[in-house]
């Protein structure tokens, strides 16, 4: 009983998204769709934020729905590698708040990619899973930091297609 | 005074439609842990297939309103308000149609 009302939670929040997207009001989120009828993972891709070394760049995340889901957060990470200070380098794990302890069922889908895509723009280097974009930060090395972000955007983000 | 008291009203009042407005008093309309409008049976009774009786409503002191199914499910692990994350405090429960409730607060 409980994976069904998972599913028809998870229908709701794809009909929104649809209705999103046809409107134009998924931006920054390009796709947020699942990769299978079951519904149990999902991927996203999102556009590095304008005001950030990300920009010009898209990022696409994998998200699995655990079975108690909404009742316990997504598991989010990166699929493309990115270099972030609360992002793991190798596991591309994500450290945010809401995915961990402070989750609750009132956020979706698409407020969580919304809340990643925010932290892209807003690195918090105190709680670094990438202890050297952390320290660069820490250290007031914006330039540095931001050239690295470039550096392996270049190599593994796919470039933003400009709009027609 | 006197003299506008004896003047002849210019328009009479034959008739007249009264239009009265109605809203909530909650903030939210969905319930924020299954989706559904809170008018209707959270996401477990449209699975089993339960009457709209058996789906009560809980309403917080913090002003959110979740089904009552719902936000027990959510209260085993964590006793806040899942939207606006005040420790949860239930004020009252009612049916689907508060209207229809014994509760003090929405009488006919």
């Amino acid at each position: 009983m409980a994976t069904n009302v998972r599913t028809r939670r998870l229908m709701k929040e794809l009909s929104t998204i649809r209705k999103d997207a046809a409107l134009g009001t998924l931006d920054p989120i390009l796709t947020l769709e699942p990769v299978s009828d079951s519904l149990d993972t999902w991927t996203a891709t999102i556009k590095g934020p304008d005001d950030s070394a990300y920009s010009g760049f898209v990022f696409k995340l994998s998200i699995n729905i655990p079975s108690q889901y909404p009742m316990t957060p997504p598991e989010v990470r990166f699929v493309t590698k990115i270099f972030h200070c609360n992002v793991h380098f190798s596991s591309h794990e994500i450290c945010l708040d809401i995915l961990k302890s402070t989750w609750t069922p009132a956020w979706s889908l698409q407020h969580v990619v919304r809340a990643i895509h925010l932290l892209m723009g807003a690195p918090e280097p105190d709680s670094p899973l990438n202890c050297d974009a952390g320290n660069l930060l820490r250290a007031g090395d914006k330039r540095a930091h931001d050239s690295m972000v470039r550096l392996i955007c270049s190599r593994y983000a796919e470039r933003l297609q400009p709009e027609k | 005074m006197s003299e506008a008291a004896e003047t002849k009203p210019r328009v009479k009042l034959l008739k007249y439609n009264a239009v009265a407005m109605w809203r909530y008093t909650f903030h939210n309309e969905k319930c924020g842990i299954c989706r559904t409008h809170i008018t209707q049976r959270c996401l477990d009774c449209v699975s089993a297939g339960n009457d709209v009786s058996e789906c009560k409503l809980a309403w917080g002191r913090c002003g959110h309103c979740f089904h009552v199914h719902c936000i027990q499910k959510w209260l085993k692990t964590t006793h806040t308000c899942p939207m606006c994350s005040q420790v949860w405090e239930a004020e009252r429960i009612t049916g689907h149609n508060a209207a229809d409730e014994d509760d003090s607060d929405d009488e006919m």
